[in-house]
């Protein structure tokens, strides 16, 4: 076996899972697959890119910023957009996020073009070695920075009034109503935390790879396969899910050929479904 | 119909000529009813009467269509369900909507989760719960949806007790329970009404067990009530004694 390799896909890895928390948390609280979130991811990139390109503000700090502009747009877009369209069903909300998403995505593309752009720290280069193995400092740093936020936020969702009142929601939302959880809020914020949450790994990434109005649109696949790998709703289940994306995308890099990391990644997940079709750690969220 | 008035009383719930439904299907029509405080009310009728869809007017889910809706003589307006868990209507929903994958100690402390007490506080109302329900106290921590049925409505009356009701709403208690079960729970609601002095509306299918537990009742006939009056009075009514006892 390959250190170099596996470690590359363990750097990768949590990034995938920060990538695919919010995707996770909306699917398990609101029950609603949202496309919409690759755009979001790729104008989390976008602030990041735009703050440092024109203002030279250090790519890490410019989290919060993201983070506040993609929460506010995520409670606009739930409470004039998505409340309305609910009660609607499953199907017509795959509709609406997958306009929202080309809506996004094409107004990114009139707004900053379909330019290739990349943040370049001072400090992209240089890295650590041990034993052979090269561990880009910005690659470690990024993938501590996505185990943070997930952890912050499994702490909000399970210990916090507001995160128990998500989780009873999650859990039943005629009985969260009947004990007092206003639910339509609820939602509205899990929506926008989620928003902000796909908006940080947009800005850590923007670190990594190429800023276009298409980065979002790659991201997405990796999401899919993520969440469904972990089990919807599961936070640990989606860096766990992002763990194996991205070990096993690294070892079909390395020894396949990359062209195959998609198929690769969807034969994994096909192959998990059939045994596990909750995902791995699917239940944990939903319990009996 | 025998309207039955306490002197001295106000009514703390009051429907007056209600009607609601479901989209354009209509369920309830022109229902009248008062509710006083300290007092066991039940609400009778078969599969489809409406019981349920009463329920739901009450605690809020359900807007109505016309007629009023007043709690202690204020109207209702506009008032979704949480608000009305705020001022203190608690809904044991039929089903019992449980959150499955909590336990039975967080299911009861979710109960709570109106009135921001502190956590001695909940802690105090917790052991309370389970003082009427030893039964429950031994699986705290076990996850609700891995309990018997009558051990999961214990577990949903007791989340609704958390909430310090006035007004507690109970639909079909004893549906899927063996009847010893059903016992022992009307008994500690019996219990806890004598104690709290709380106002409780039951909706049940068996008659005969309504009316002894209840004082007064109401019967739903295809949306409207056709009959009300003290539990004696209906038990003396041939018609009623016909239609539902089958005596």
């Amino acid at each position: 076996m390959d250190l170099q390799v596996i470690i590359n896909g363990i750097l990768l890895g949590g990034l995938y899972g920060l990538a695919a928390v919010g995707f996770s948390l909306i699917w398990g609280v609101m029950n609603i697959v949202d496309l919409a979130q690759g755009a979001y991811l790729t104008l989390g990139a976008y602030i990041t890119f735009w703050l440092f390109k024109l203002w030279g503000i250090d790519p890490f700090l410019t989290l919060p910023v993201s983070a506040l502009i993609l929460f506010g747009l995520g409670f606009l877009i739930e409470s004039q957009i998505i409340k309305r369209v609910l009660r609607y069903g499953f199907v017509m909300l795959l509709v609406v996020t997958y306009g929202l998403n080309l809506l996004l995505q094409n107004a990114m593309l009139v707004a900053w073009s379909a330019d290739y752009r990349s943040v370049t720290p001072a400090y992209s280069g240089a890295g650590l070695n041990i034993g052979g193995v090269n561990i880009p400092y910005i690659r470690l740093a990024l993938f501590i920075a996505a185990l943070l936020l997930v952890g912050l936020l499994t702490i909000f969702l399970n210990k916090t009034r507001v995160g128990n009142a998500i989780r009873a929601t999650a859990l039943n939302r005629l009985a969260a109503n009947l004990v007092g959880i206003r639910t339509e809020f609820i939602y509205a914020l899990t929506y926008s935390l989620a928003a902000a949450v796909v908006g940080m790994a947009g800005s850590l990434i923007s670190m990594v790879y190429t800023v276009s109005p298409n980065l979002g649109g790659a991201f997405m696949t990796k999401i899919f396969v993520v969440t469904v790998l972990g089990g919807f709703g599961s936070l640990p289940g989606a860096v766990l899910g992002g763990l194996i994306l991205g070990i096993t995308e690294a070892f079909t890099a390395s020894y396949i050929a990359p062209g195959l990391m998609n198929a690769v990644s969807f034969i994994l997940l096909v192959v998990i479904l059939i045994f596990r079709p909750q995902g791995l750690m699917g239940k944990q969220f939903y319990g009996a | 119909m025998a309207a039955v008035v306490k002197t001295g009383l106000k009514p703390i719930i009051t429907l007056k000529n209600a009607s609601t439904g479901y989209g354009i299907a209509q369920a309830l029509w022109n229902v009248s009813l008062e509710l006083y405080p300290r007092e066991i009310v039940a609400l009778i009728g078969s599969n489809g009467a409406g019981k349920t869809t009463v329920l739901r007017v009450l605690s809020g889910v359900l807007p109505l269509w016309n007629g009023e809706y007043r709690l202690n003589e204020e109207a209702v307006k506009g008032y979704t369900a949480p608000d009305l868990v705020h001022k203190g209507i608690c809904h044991v929903p039929e089903g019992r909507q449980l959150f499955f994958g909590l336990s039975v100690e967080e299911n009861l402390r979710m109960g709570a989760f109106a009135l921001k007490k502190s956590r001695a506080e909940i802690n105090k109302s917790l052991e309370w719960v389970y003082n009427f329900f030893p039964e429950i106290a031994k699986r705290r921590n076990q996850l609700a949806g891995t309990l018997s049925g009558g051990e999961q409505q214990m577990v949903a009356i007791g989340r609704g007790l958390m909430g310090n009701p006035t007004l507690l709403l109970i639909d079909e208690l004893s549906l899927g329970l063996a009847p010893v079960i059903v016992d022992r729970i009307y008994e500690t609601l019996q219990k806890i009404y004598q104690e709290q002095g709380i106002t409780i509306l039951i909706v049940e299918q068996d008659m005969e067990l309504a009316l002894s537990v209840a004082s007064r009742a109401y019967v739903l006939e295809n949306g409207s009530i056709s009959v009300s009056g003290t539990s004696k009075e209906l038990m003396d009514n041939d018609k009623i004694r016909e239609a539902y006892l089958g005596v």
